[in-house]
C-alpha cells in the first residue's frame, strides 16, 4: 500500500462532495459603493505605510515616476511598455537580481479597500520577481479595479475568465519584521517602499 | 519527532533565573497581546468569524480524504506533483529526493513549522543538501544552531544584543566587521547577506498556511517577502506541510486568514499573501517550473475521530503562547519541542509520545487563557485533561502526585474522617504559624519556599457553623 | 429587601473545602447574604470537596465518584451556592460532561448544574439583591479568578455589589484577568512558575495603591495573599463574600 493510500484510509472516506456552503462572511465596512471604496482603498493603503497618488491617465504614470526618482533607473514589467517612458528622464533597465535598490514599476489586477491590499498576478509579460526583489515598488492600480473584501478579487477573476494564474500576490505595503525585539522595521527582503498610483482609467491586458 | 521534554522543569527553572530572556520576553504583552486586542476590537465581525473559522476547519478535518484528492487533482491538473510522507522520514526523503533530482546546489527555505517538526535541516545537510533559512528570525537560529522558541516568533527568546553578536560572529566572511547596535541596521545587513541566497537559490522550500481544495492553490503568508523570493526566483518550489491544511474553497481560506492574521501578530492582514497554484505556466515571465507538494501525515492522521481530534483545527497562529501567562513567563525552549506553549502541550504528546512530555499538559494552570483567544475556538484545557487523565491510567502521573489525589478523593467520601482530617491539619498549621502566619512547614515546602500562609484558626467552617 | 418569591427558597450553601479549611469567615459571610437576601439557608451536611483536583489531576474515575456524591448531598434544594467560581464551574460545567448523556447520573448532574450558582452571581442575577450595606473598607482592586471568569462569564457580578457599596472604590490593576499562578494543584507541581505568576499579580496589585485586593476564589487569595505578605506589603486580602457582609475577621 502506497502512503497516499495508507493516509486516506484512515481519513473518513467521501468520494461525493460534502455538503457544504462557503458563506461569504465579510466586513460590513467594505460593503460600500464604489467611490467609497476607493477612499476607503487610500485610506487603508496609508495605514499600511505605502504612498498613495492618483492621475487621471495611465500615460501620466512615466512622468510621476520621473518626478518621484529623477534620472533613475527603473525596471519597468513589460506590460507598461506602451506608456510613454521615452518622454520622461528615466533609465529603463533590464533586471539585475545581484542589485539591491532596485526601483520596479508594475501594474496590478485588483485593489482591495478592506486593507489597502494590492493583487498582481503572473504572467506572460509579468514578472513577478519585480513585486520583491525590489527596494522600491511603484504600482499602478485602476480605480475600476478597486473591490471592497479580498473574495471579490477571485470573483473579477472567474468574471473576467481568467484561469488562476500560476501566483497570485496580495501585497500591503511594504515588507516588514518583528522578529528583533517585536520591533517593526520595514525593508526585511521584500520591497522597504511601496507607493501606490491610483489611475482612473486603464486598459487591462489580461 | 525528537523532544527533550522531559527536562521541563529544570528548563523553566533556569529561564526564569535568565535575565536576558525574562527581560526579551517582556516583548509580549505589547507586542503580540495589547495588538491582537486592538485588531479584534477595529473588527466588529471578529466573534462571528472566529465562529466561522472553526465551522470550516471542523468541516474540512470532517472530510479530509475528500479535500485533500480534490486539493491533489487540482495541483496535478495544474502542472504540479503532490507526494504523500506517512511520517517525517519518508517527509525527508520525498524533499531529498526532489533536490537530488534537480541537482540543487543552493537551497533557500522560508520558515514552516513543519519542515522544523519533521527536522528537515538537519537531514539535508547530513545529505549535502545544505539549506539556507531566509525568514529573519530562522535565519538567526540556524547561525546561532539553536531550535525557535516560537512559532511565529522563533526568536522571541533573544535581544538584539545577542543578535548583534551574532551577525558580527557570522558576518565577517561577507565583509561586515562592524558591531552593529541599531535594530534597522541589523535587519539591513541580513538583507544585504541574504539576498545572494534568494538568487543563487535552484530549490525553495516553504511551509503553507493553507491549501485551497477547489484551485489546488498553497497559501503562504509572511511580512517579510522571503516566502515569494524563494518561490519566485528558483526553479524548483518545493511545499512541505500538514494534511490538516486544506480547506474548501477560498472564500474559506479568506476568512481563516482575517482571523489567523489578527491572532498571530494584530495585523489586520500580513504584508504579504501569497496563492501558488501549480507550476509556471507556457510563456510566464518567472516562476518555478517544478511545482511539489509534500502532504505530511506524522501522526495527523490518527486524531481524526479520536479526542485530539479538535486539535487538527489549529492553524499555527501563536495566539495561545502570547496569551499563556506560563508561556510568557518561561518561554518555548523548556517544553523541550517545537511545538511550545498550550498548542504544544496538546500536540507534542501527539507526535512524540504522552511519557516523552509529561510535564507538558501539566504544566498549566487551565486559566483558560488560550482557549478564549483560539481563532477556532480548540477548547486546549480540555485536551490537556486529556493527556492527564492518559498519563494517570498510564501511571505515569509522579507517585507522590498520584497517592495525595488519592487519598484526598477518597477522603472526601468520608465525610466524618474528613472533618477530623480538616481539624487535624488547622491544629498542625497552627502549630507552625507565627504571630498567624506560616512562614516554613516541612511537608509543604513548595508553598513556603516562596509564600507565607496565613493559619486559619477556629476550627473548620462547618464545625463552627454547627457550634454557632 | 428581598423580593416576595424568594420566601421559603431553599439555598444550599456548598462552603468548598478551602472555605471548610482555610477561610470560615468566608462561609459564614456567604451564609449571612444569601440569608438576607431571603431565602432558606442550610448548610448540608457530609459535604466535603467537589472533586475538582481529581478531575483536573486525570483521576477521571475518582472525579465520577466524587461528583456522585456530592451531587447526592447537595439534591433537593431550590439552589446550591458556593463562594467559588472554580467550584461551581466544576459542578455546573463539568460535572454534566463525567457522565454518559441520557444515562439517570447524566440527568441528575445536569440537573444540579442548572440550579447551582457562584455567590456573586446569584446574589446580582438570580436574587436580585440591592446591598444597602456600607464598609470603611476605602480602595479595593478585585481579581478576576479564571475559572469564575471564563467558565461562569463571572465579571460585572462582584463589580456591581461592591461599587453599589458605600465606602467602597474599586481601583482596576493592569490585568486582573491573567492568572495569579496557583491552579490547584498547578502551584505544587510547578512553584517555581506558579511563584512567578503569583509575583507579577502582587505587583499589579501594589501598582493600584489599594489597601485590600478583593477575590472571589480562596485559591487565588492564599496565593496572592502569602506572596504579598512574604514581600512584606500590608495589602489584605479579602473574599469578596466578607466585604459585601462587611464581615471582616482579623
Amino acid at each position: 500500500m502506497t502512503s497516499r493510500q495508507s493516509i486516506l484510509s484512515k481519513l473518513p472516506a467521501k468520494a461525493t462532495p460534502p455538503a457544504w456552503s462557503s458563506q461569504r462572511l465579510v466586513p460590513a465596512f467594505v460593503q460600500q459603493d464604489q467611490a467609497q471604496l476607493v477612499a476607503l482603498f487610500c485610506e487603508k493603503v496609508m495605514l499600511s505605510q505605502a504612498t498613495i497618488e492618483t492621475v487621471a491617465s495611465v500615460n501620466e504614470v512615466p512622468a510621476r515616476v520621473a518626478a518621484l526618482f529623477p534620472n533613475a533607473e527603473i525596471v519597468v514589467s513589460d506590460v507598461l511598455n506602451n506608456l510613454p517612458w521615452s518622454q520622461v528622464a528615466l533609465q529603463r533597465v533590464g533586471l539585475d537580481l545581484a542589485k539591491d535598490g532596485i526601483i520596479a514599476v508594475t501594474d496590478c489586477f485588483a485593489g482591495v479597500a478592506e486593507t489597502g491590499t494590492l493583487v498582481l498576478l503572473s504572467g506572460r509579460d509579468r514578472d513577478s520577481r519585480l513585486n520583491f526583489v525590489s527596494q522600491t515598488h511603484i504600482v499602478i492600480v485602476e480605480a475600476s479595479s478597486i473591490v471592497g473584501p479580498y473574495e471579490d478579487v477571485w470573483q473579477m477573476l472567474r468574471d473576467a475568465t481568467i484561469s488562476i494564474p500560476r501566483a497570485v500576490n496580495f501585497v500591503t505595503g511594504p515588507s516588514r519584521t518583528a522578529d528583533i525585539e517585536q520591533t517593526i522595521e520595514l525593508g526585511a527582503h521584500g520591497p522597504g517602499e511601496v507607493h501606490v498610483i491610483i489611475v482612473d482609467a486603464f486598459e487591462h491586458q489580461p | 519527532m525528537e523532544v527533550t521534554s522531559n527536562q521541563f522543569k529544570q528548563e523553566a527553572s533556569k529561564a526564569l533565573r535568565n535575565p536576558v530572556l525574562q527581560k526579551a520576553l517582556g516583548h509580549i504583552e505589547e507586542g503580540f497581546v495589547e495588538a491582537r486586542n486592538q485588531a479584534a476590537r477595529r473588527l466588529p465581525e471578529f466573534e462571528q468569524m472566529r465562529d466561522r473559522a472553526r465551522d470550516i476547519k471542523a468541516h474540512a478535518i470532517d472530510n479530509l480524504g475528500f479535500y485533500l484528492s480534490q486539493f491533489e487533482d487540482q495541483v496535478i491538473a495544474q502542472g504540479g506533483q503532490v507526494h504523500w510522507a506517512a511520517d517525517a522520514q519518508e517527509a525527508r526523503e520525498i524533499v531529498a529526493a526532489i533536490c537530488l533530482d534537480q541537482g540543487a546546489r543552493n537551497i533557500a527555505k522560508s520558515k514552516s513549522m513543519v519542515t522544523e517538526e519533521i527536522e528537515l535541516g538537519p537531514y539535508l545537510e547530513a545529505k549535502g543538501l545544505a539549506s539556507v533559512e531566509t525568514d529573519l528570525g530562522e535565519y538567526i537560529i540556524q547561525l546561532r544552531d539553536e531550535k525557535p522558541s516560537h512559532i511565529i516568533a522563533p526568536i522571541i527568546h533573544l535581544s538584539k544584543e545577542q543578535v548583534s553578536d551574532t551577525f558580527y560572529e557570522h558576518h565577517q566572511k561577507h565583509g561586515y566587521f562592524d558591531k552593529l547596535t541599531e535594530r534597522s541596521a541589523l535587519v539591513k545587513q541580513a538583507r544585504s547577506v541574504l539576498r545572494k541566497s534568494f538568487m543563487n537559490a535552484d530549490v525553495g522550500i516553504t511551509g503553507a498556511n493553507f491549501l485551497v481544495a477547489e484551485t489546488g492553490s498553497v497559501v503562504l503568508v509572511t511580512n517579510e517577502g522571503n516566502g515569494d523570493l524563494v518561490t519566485t526566483i528558483p526553479d524548483t518550489h518545493i511545499v512541505v506541510t500538514g494534511i490538516e491544511k486544506v480547506v474548501p474553497t477560498m472564500d474559506d481560506c479568506h476568512t481563516l486568514l482575517r482571523v489567523l492574521v489578527r491572532s498571530a501578530t494584530g495585523q489586520d492582514t500580513t504584508s504579504y499573501v501569497s496563492f501558488f497554484t501549480g507550476a509556471k505556466r507556457p510563456g510566464d515571465a518567472a516562476g518555478p517550473s517544478n511545482f511539489h507538494v509534500v502532504l505530511v501525515d506524522n501522526g495527523r492522521s490518527d486524531m481524526v475521530g479520536g479526542v485530539n481530534h479538535d486539535m487538527l483545527r489549529c492553524i499555527r497562529c501563536g495566539a495561545c503562547l502570547n496569551h499563556c501567562p506560563v508561556y510568557a513567563n518561561i518561554g518555548g525552549h523548556a517544553y523541550g519541542s517545537v511545538y511550545p506553549g498550550p498548542m504544544g502541550a496538546v500536540l507534542t504528546p501527539q507526535l512524540a509520545g504522552v511519557e516523552q512530555a509529561i510535564d507538558l499538559p501539566n504544566a498549566s494552570t487551565f486559566c483558560g487563557k488560550c482557549e478564549e483567544v483560539c481563532p477556532v475556538r480548540i477548547p486546549l484545557p480540555s485536551l490537556m485533561r486529556h493527556w492527564r487523565e492518559e498519563e494517570f491510567a498510564r501511571h505515569l502521573t509522579p507517585k507522590p502526585m498520584r497517592f495525595g489525589l488519592g487519598m484526598w478523593s477518597w477522603l472526601g467520601r468520608q465525610p466524618a474522617l474528613y472533618r477530623v482530617v480538616l481539624s487535624m491539619v488547622q491544629r498542625v498549621l497552627g502549630l507552625f504559624a507565627k504571630r498567624g502566619w506560616v512562614k516554613h512547614l516541612p511537608m509543604g515546602t513548595s508553598w513556603t519556599l516562596y509564600r507565607d500562609m496565613k493559619a486559619p484558626k477556629g476550627g473548620s467552617f462547618q464545625q463552627q457553623w454547627r457550634r454557632r | 429587601m428581598a423580593e416576595a418569591s424568594t420566601k421559603g427558597k431553599r439555598v444550599a450553601l456548598f462552603a468548598t473545602c478551602l472555605v471548610d479549611l482555610m477561610r470560615p469567615n468566608v462561609g459564614f459571610a456567604a451564609a449571612r447574604l444569601i440569608e438576607d437576601a431571603g431565602y432558606q439557608l442550610e448548610v448540608p451536611e457530609g459535604q466535603t470537596c467537589c472533586g475538582q483536583p481529581a478531575y483536573n489531576g486525570g483521576d477521571r474515575a475518582a472525579a465520577v465518584a466524587a461528583a456522585l456524591y456530592t451531587i447526592d448531598v447537595l439534591s433537593g434544594f431550590d439552589y446550591v451556592v458556593l463562594p467559588s467560581g472554580s467550584c461551581a464551574a466544576m459542578i455546573s460545567r463539568h460535572y454534566p460532561t463525567l457522565f454518559e448523556k441520557g444515562s439517570a447520573n447524566h440527568d441528575r448532574a445536569v440537573a444540579l448544574a442548572a440550579r447551582t450558582f457562584e455567590l456573586t452571581v446569584f446574589l446580582a442575577d438570580i436574587a436580585k439583591t440591592e446591598l444597602s450595606s456600607s464598609s470603611t473598607i476605602g480602595a479595593i482592586t478585585y481579581h478576576d479568578s479564571c475559572s469564575g471568569l471564563r467558565e461562569l462569564g463571572i465579571h460585572d457580578q462582584p463589580r456591581k455589589l461592591l461599587s453599589a457599596m458605600e465606602g467602597v472604590t474599586i481601583s482596576e490593576m493592569k490585568n486582573p484577568d491573567t492568572c495569579c499562578g496557583f491552579g490547584g494543584t498547578f502551584c505544587i507541581k510547578y512553584p517555581e512558575i506558579s511563584s512567578r505568576l503569583a509575583e507579577r499579580k502582587a505587583s499589579d496589585i501594589v501598582q493600584t495603591g489599594a489597601s485590600t485586593l478583593v477575590a472571589g476564589d480562596v485559591g487565588c487569595m492564599l496565593n496572592i495573599e502569602g506572596k504579598l505578605h512574604r514581600q512584606g506589603s500590608d495589602i489584605k486580602v479579602r473574599h469578596v463574600a466578607e466585604i459585601l457582609a462587611d464581615m471582616v475577621d482579623d
